[in-house]
């Protein structure tokens, strides 16, 4: 057979063995998608959403930017080794096309050098010839790389890397392996036809014709079984992540989200993760307590393995559910809902409870603005009254509806778990709501903020407090006192990291006193240590977690420290004696007349 | 009459969180206060018929008989419920209280005893909002404790 060698047999085979592995998954991860998913693809697959999501695999698949824009270095590691690749593979298509005489099978592209002996002669063989050379030595720039962040990661601005397996750590073997090799194979190929570019043409010509005879097949086949390996591992480990986020990226722009349960959608979530190990650094259960087998990244695997039945449990409780790891995810998994699957109670966590609840009675608040302050609220009541006060002051009618007893939003049982308790609590909720007529739901805490918002379907909007005393002061009707009080604003995870609102806040307290910075905060503030998504860590534990959030906070001297939580207010308000308020508080104390 | 915060609030502060030295540096006026509410308390305690208290009819176990195993699994689980004083605290700031007759306290209490009937769905009626262990003097993490009596309570967790 023309353009054939035996050396490109465990090629072949690792190359059909993958595609058929790789396909047997996917499709069996498809069928495993929920009803309401299903029928999303179905009327998504083919719309425009195409283009955008093409553009996102670009972007993130190929060139990584999310990565790069939070740490350049592993940026460009990761983008050499898979665009670098990318492009090897695109170019050497193109430039094998050209060149290979005779039938072309699709190996000639990776083995391009062997099965084409000649110099390059024209123009355009010079150049795909150096260009080539050019892409080795990008790919090998970011495997050296890779070297350097295993032997030392701060190198690469890390401070931890993940904990592999052995699995994990012989395929990468195999991965860092076949660039090295294919440059010394080309090299001595190059010694001997010098068919090669500038760098492998250079490299060659170290080696003496009689050793470059002796090593040309050996090096060869080395670099097929190298790739065979790969191949075969990668459905396994952690390199599933290269085609399984192509996938995710599509699914998710189709308008694709986690369930309450293990759904397909949450495997293919569950084999995106590349273990990068970015989720490490910043979750406070490491870098304040040095609790370090619960982070996403061990959840994930365990999950994804579903071996270690204790160990899945394990992780998954001890968890804040600060959003930190969310947010610095840069495959952006939706890794509180998987935490949150992950705690499934399964027969513990049953339906139809609450009756006591049938017989509260709905209310009527036609026109008014409904306050909802929430549990939490309930043990700081001075932030409700504080509240009070300012919805007068704009001359709002509101209805405090939870102003002597109150309905949980449903928030504390999802998040361990509990889904079909809370959603007795959420259709208790939206009955009562949804029956009184208010114009608006503002809440005083950014749990049952969150959960208003995302979770229920209510018709009327939700805010936040500080939200809308923000659209209070910009439309007018409240006008606060400008002072010289000096702040510090801390933001509480599910209203910062969780809901976006981080500006708001901050205008309202710039229009009244001068807002200090702080060394952690907006996307990188620092949990609080009381968060009700964790039930396992002890109270000297949140103590800790707790007072190294002060510290950033009072670390300028402001005058008051600001929060806009009523949990995150109690937490702080024994740890410090500086001045700590809401900002409910803060407003309530500085309006006009 | 209470020991209350600038927050208003009106309830035993969680002075687990509070450290030592600050618990020391409460005023006079607090601790005379203090006493005060000792003495009211111990009034009302007998007089409490007078109060529209009515006197609850008494329960007995035999401890000898009970089986404790779970109990003693749940101490395991939740070791800051050896703490517990049972002030009923966390009875008192119930949210689902609120709405029913539902005592938090009752029910760990029962659990401890090995009495586990109805506690299961007794325990349903907690909606996990975490007041309890906000208010809890002692620092027990009653979250953690109602979702492990719940999951020790399940036929499929029986492990015994
Ligand atoms: S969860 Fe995200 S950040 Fe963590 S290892 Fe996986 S991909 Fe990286
Ligand atoms: S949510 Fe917070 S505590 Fe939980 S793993 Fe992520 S960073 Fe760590
Ligand atoms: S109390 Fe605040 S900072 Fe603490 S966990 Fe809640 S939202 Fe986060
Ligand atoms: S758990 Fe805490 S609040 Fe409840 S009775 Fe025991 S000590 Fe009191
Ligand atoms: S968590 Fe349950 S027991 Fe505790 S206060 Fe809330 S409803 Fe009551």
């Amino acid at each position: 057979m023309a353009n054939f060698h035996p050396f490109v047999v465990p090629f072949v085979m690792g190359t059909i063995a993958l595609f058929a592995i790789c396909g047997y998954k996917f499709v069996r991860w498809i069928k495993q998608f929920d009803r309401k998913q299903q029928a999303l693809i179905k009327k998504n697959m083919f719309s425009t959403r195409i283009v955008p999501a093409l553009w996102e695999v670009f972007c993130e698949c190929l060139l990584h930017l999310r990565i790069t824009k939070k740490n350049w270095r592993l940026g460009y590691m990761h983008r050499s080794i898979a665009f670098g690749w990318f492009l090897l593979i695109v170019f050497g298509a193109i430039e094998s096309r050209i060149g290979i005489k005779g039938p072309f099978h699709f190996w000639c592209a990776i083995f391009y050098r062997f099965f084409h002996h000649n110099p390059p002669v024209n123009g355009t063989e010079v150049f795909f010839t150096q260009l080539m050379d050019l892409l080795l030595l990008y790919v090998l720039s970011g495997i050296f790389l890779a070297f350097v962040k295993k032997i030392h990661s701060r190198i690469l601005g890390m401070q931890r890397t993940t904990k592999h397996t052995t699995m994990d750590i012989t395929v990468k073997i195999a991965l860092w392996a076949i660039f090295p090799l294919r440059l010394l194979s080309e090299s001595v190929t190059a010694r001997l036809y010098a068919n090669g570019g500038f760098l492998t043409q250079t490299i060659g010509d170290l080696f003496s014709r009689p050793v470059a005879e002796f090593l040309e097949l050996p090096l060869w086949s080395l670099y097929s079984i190298a790739l065979c390996i790969f191949f075969l591992m990668l459905p396994f480990t952690r390199y599933m992540h290269i085609f399984a986020e192509v996938f995710l990226i599509y699914f998710r722009k189709l308008g694709l989200r986690d369930s309450v349960k293990m759904t397909g959608y949450t495997k293919y979530e569950l084999s995106a993760c590349s273990r990068c190990g970015m989720c490490i650094d910043r979750c406070p259960l490491y870098n304040t307590l040095d609790i370090n087998d619960v982070q996403s990244v061990y959840l994930l695997r365990n999950l994804r393995n579903l071996e270690h039945h204790q160990d899945i449990l394990a992780a998954g409780k001890n968890c804040l559910m600060c959003h930190q790891c969310a947010e610095d995810c840069p495959v952006d998994i939706d890794l509180m809902s998987i935490r949150r699957i992950s705690r499934d109670k399964g027969d513990t966590d049953m339906s139809d409870n609450y009756r006591y609840l049938d017989n509260v009675k709905g209310f009527n608040a036609i026109g008014r603005v409904a306050y909802f302050g929430g549990c939490m609220t309930q043990l700081t009541p001075t932030i409700s009254e504080a509240m009070k006060t300012i919805f007068d002051a704009a001359g709002v009618k509101y209805w405090h509806l939870d102003s002597n007893r109150a309905i949980c939003c449903g928030r504390p049982l999802m998040q361990q778990g509990f889904n079909r308790q809370a959603a007795d609590l959420r259709r208790k909720n939206s009955e009562l709501i949804g029956s009184c007529n208010a114009t608006a739901l503002v809440t005083s805490c950014p749990i049952c903020y969150h959960t208003f918002k995302h979770e229920y379907n209510l018709s009327i909007p939700v805010y936040h407090h500080t939200e809308y005393i923000d659209m209070l002061i910009k439309s007018g009707k409240l006008s606060v006192k400008q002072s010289d009080t000096t702040f510090t604003y801390h933001d509480p995870c599910d209203l910062g990291r969780g809901s976006g609102i981080y500006k708001q806040p901050r205008k309202v307290l710039n229009a009244i006193g001068k807002l200090k910075k702080i060394s952690a905060e907006k996307e990188n503030s620092l949990c609080c240590g009381m968060n009700l998504g964790n039930t396992v860590l002890s109270l000297d534990q949140q103590t800790q977690l707790r007072d190294k959030a002060l510290s950033v906070l009072t670390e300028p001297n402001p005058d008051v420290v600001v929060t806009a939580c009523p949990m995150c207010k109690k937490a702080f308000r024994h740890g410090t004696d500086a001045n700590v308020k809401d900002i409910a508080e803060v407003v309530a104390e500085h309006l006009k007349n | 009459m209470f020991d209350t915060h600038a927050d208003g609030v009106q309830t035993v502060c969680t002075p687990s969180l509070q450290t030592n030295a600050q618990r020391h540096q409460q005023p006079f006026s607090v601790h005379l206060k203090k006493v005060y509410l000792c003495r009211l308390v111990f009034y009302i305690y007998c007089n409490m018929a007078n109060f529209g208290f009515s006197i609850k009819k008494t329960r007995s176990f035999n401890l000898s008989q009970a089986d404790l195993r779970k109990a003693e699994r749940l101490l395991e689980e939740v070791p800051s419920y050896r703490l517990c004083i049972g002030c009923g605290g966390c009875t008192a700031t119930c949210s689902a209280r609120q709405f029913t007759d539902f005592d938090i306290r009752k029910v760990h209490n029962t659990f401890r005893r090995g009495q586990y009937d109805k506690l299961a769905d007794e325990l349903r009626k907690c909606m996990l909002c975490g007041k309890c262990t906000l208010v809890c003097p002692r620092g027990v993490n009653l979250r953690s404790l109602i979702i492990n009596m719940r999951q020790l309570l399940t036929p499929s967790h029986e492990t015994f």
